[in-house]
């Protein structure tokens, strides 16, 4: 694994080392479930309140400090709703006091998923929120559908009007309602009609949204290089020890050259996350920068993971070696929050507009 | 850049305030281009923007590898050439610094640096570009000589040159990287003849130099002896080490002139947002990359592999980038006398075609790759 820089990044990294095994690993993705023992492990450690203002008995970290826990979740492949309670909990926390008295869920007790149409499904129709402040309707391409205690709900709920609520699943949920035990999305659906706490209304509310969307792109952004970076050591190093025509495959250069690309995109996409970290410390990441990151992220990896597959050969497209796990991974963050030809679209649209002399650059 | 320390952002400051007040245009046709290329470096050498991080007995500012890189972003920014003899300031120069002798230093580097002598380097040969140890221009030792015979090619700027260093084969007997030299011929020296070839772009960059029995006194070798290869690696790492930072930011510049030249004021549809998009996308990929070649060289890293991830990087991203601004020329590329969308207007097309020879150019994107899987990823060789 390439170093991390950030202190919290490296701890993330020993400790996942240490405590997910890739028998455990291997069990969390088949279960398609949060590891309970795993996530109030991490709980105690503190892992969630290093964005927490200290008001709320968090450390006070910045944004930069605690990016790269995501690239170690990515090597690693511990599935959970990290950027959740990592990154948005705190930023929910700053800008509404009532969350405050929601202890069981800053500290994890509870968990929390996010739900944005935008994220998974855009076309499909959103839930509507009550006039006796109840959510009702279906929350389609759900995170950990399974496994968590509440849903923070954002988008244009009521007619229209933009709102950020929490609602809570009933505790026992059909089965059915996630996909097949080994999905590639490990995305779920929910039917959902419960009172729900209204956080964020109108102004505040979308632009909550839109920072959650940047968020979400820049911690899939981290995460795939940590995922990139593990196939990149799995190619490289099966094909010094894999031989056919009496030599390693490594030592031909149809293959050294595929694993060439492959080193030099994962380095320059650990360098994109470098700049990215460095951004959230000296200023701010843009909107436009995050998915910019994301889709060469997402674009980087989905490479990786079809040369890593050939690279494989056979092998690899078994459930006997754990590439298939981290394949899949890739392609739920390939799609998820814009795929990288939607983000371009996005991208080259902001670009275009801010390009007449004299208007500011990126 | 905002993370630069206050020395550094004084600096950058104040070379932007000196460039916005020297504009101007480049002529297109090539002496006329050259001559203003030329009497700018000594323009920028009397403000002391030429050599920044040379020392200063040498003629330098005696500043740092950051403060240089800085000038070339604020080059580009200004949208302003570098300096006419770029291979001999950023190539050749260091490495003669590091190798030359006492007197050759004295009697070289501020001509060069000043832009009173331009250098050019004699390394490849038809017969060995990518296997540059295959090379065969010969130099036999005869008394206070050295006379050389052979012929390079895809010597930049030759024709405008007064000096080259060349690399020779001293020794047939040795193996191939052993037997090579390093040695300074005097372009006007009689057997010299320089002959220009025209690129695909319709300029004459490049040239073939053909030595027949050319006298070189025994004082121009650089080095000793079968140093050849030694300094030949040391000045493509000074190819390829600023590289990266220079090439990031003329065509982040050469991208904004596109976008405000071509688009016209018009939506774009999702097509041409999309290829935008990728562009940008690529830009800032490189802008990433060149903060981390920065940090290496400013803590003075030596060669490196990095510097191979670099070039593939910074060729291939910059090829997404001008292949929108190509793309962005539309059905209005064949329109006789079209400007600037023409493809016979020499402008965008020109730029478009330059970009195809960066994956070629300072060791092909195959070389950098072997360098890759050989040197960073430890493969096995062949």
């Amino acid at each position: 694994m390439t170093p991390l820089t950030s202190d919290l990044g490296r701890t993330a990294d020993g400790y996942l080392a240490r405590s997910l095994s890739s028998e455990r690993r291997r069990t969390t993705w088949a279960d398609d479930r949060v590891d309970d023992a795993l996530w109030k492990d991490l709980a105690q450690h503190g892992w969630f309140a290093a964005l927490l203002p200290e008001e709320h008995l968090g450390l006070g970290l910045g944004l930069a400090d605690v990016l790269e826990v995501f690239t170690a979740l990515g090597h690693h492949l511990l599935p959970g709703p990290f950027l959740e309670h990592m990154l948005l909990l705190p930023e929910l926390a700053g800008r509404c006091p009532e969350l405050g008295s929601l202890s069981e869920l800053i500290n994890g007790d509870r968990r929390m998923s996010w739900w944005d149409p935008t994220a998974c499904a855009p076309t499909r129709p959103v839930p509507r929120l009550t006039d006796d402040n109840r959510l009702v309707g279906r929350l389609e391409g759900l995170r950990f559908a399974q496994d968590c205690d509440d849903v923070l709900v954002v988008g244009a709920l009521t007619g229209g009007e933009p709102a950020v609520v929490l609602v809570s699943p009933p505790a026992t949920r059909p089965d059915s309602m996630t996909g097949p035990r080994d999905g590639v999305s490990k995305m779920g659906s929910l039917d959902i009609d419960a009172p729900a706490l209204t956080l964020l209304t109108g102004t505040a509310a979308s632009t909550f949204a839109e920072d959650a969307l940047a968020l979400a792109r820049v911690s899939a952004t981290f995460e795939l290089s940590g995922i990139v970076n593990w196939m990149v050591d799995s190619s490289v190093g099966y094909a010094k020890v894999r031989e056919q025509f009496g030599a390693p495959i490594g030592t031909f250069q149809v293959v050294s050259h595929m694993l060439a690309d492959c080193a030099v995109r994962d380095i320059a996409l650990r360098n994109t996350c470098l700049a990215l970290s460095e951004d959230a410390r000296h200023s701010d990441i843009s909107r436009e920068r995050a998915m910019a990151a994301k889709a060469y992220a997402a674009s980087t990896a989905r490479l990786v993971a079809e040369t890593t597959l050939q690279v494989h050969g056979g092998v690899g497209f078994t459930q006997e070696h754990p590439l298939h796990m981290y394949f899949k991974r890739a392609l739920a963050l390939y799609a998820w929050c814009g795929d990288p030809d939607r983000l371009a679209i996005a991208v080259g649209r902001h670009r275009f507009t801010t390009t007449a002399p004299g208007n500011p650059k990126d | 850049m905002e993370s630069d320390p206050v020395e550094l952002l004084d600096f950058r400051v104040e070379a932007r305030q000196w460039l916005a007040a020297h504009r101007f245009s480049l002529p297109t046709e090539l002496s006329a281009r050259f001559a203003r290329l030329s009497a700018w470096q000594r323009e920028l050498y009397d403000a002391g923007y030429v050599g920044i991080a040379w020392p200063i007995e040498h003629g330098g500012r005696g500043l740092t590898q950051l403060h240089q890189l800085a000038l070339f972003e604020e080059l580009a920014v200004a949208q302003l050439p570098p300096p006419a003899a770029l291979v001999g300031l950023e190539v050749l120069g260091p490495s003669l610094l590091k190798f030359g002798s006492p007197a050759q230093r004295e009697r070289f580097l501020r001509p060069l640096l000043r832009g009173d002598e331009i250098w050019c380097q004699g390394f490849s040969e038809p017969g060995a570009g990518s296997d540059l140890a295959a090379l065969a221009t010969r130099a036999r030792f005869s008394g206070d000589d050295l006379v050389v015979s052979g012929q390079k090619i895809w010597t930049s700027w030759a024709q405008f040159s007064q000096w080259c260093a060349v690399l020779v084969r001293t020794d047939p007997t040795a193996a191939p990287h052993k037997g090579i030299s390093c040695v300074a011929v005097e372009l006007s020296t009689p057997g010299v003849t320089v002959r220009p070839i025209t690129q695909l772009t319709g300029e004459e960059e490049f040239s073939e130099v053909f030595f027949d029995e050319v006298r070189v006194p025994r004082s121009n070798l650089i080095g000793s002896p079968g140093d050849g290869w030694k300094i030949a690696m040391d000045m493509l790492a000074n190819e390829r080490g600023s590289f990266a930072v220079r090439r990031r930011a003329e065509v982040a510049g050469l991208f904004e002139r596109a976008l405000d030249e071509l688009t016209d004021g018009a939506d774009l549809d999702d097509t041409a947002s999309a290829r935008v998009g990728r562009a940008t996308i690529a830009l800032q990929v490189m802008e990433a990359q060149a903060r981390r070649t920065a940090d290496r060289l400013g803590q003075g890293a030596g060669p490196s592999p990095l510097d191979s991830v670099d070039k593939l990087v910074v060729t291939e991203l910059e090829q997404e980038v001008l292949g929108c601004v190509m793309d962005l020329l539309g059905p209005t590329a064949l329109q006789p006398g079209a400007r600037p969308r023409g493809l016979d207007a020499d402008v965008w097309a020109r730029e478009y075609l330059y970009s195809r020879a960066g994956t070629i150019y300072g060791g092909t994107s195959q070389i950098q790759r072997n360098i890759v899987a050989q040197r960073l990823l430890d493969l096995p060789r062949g």
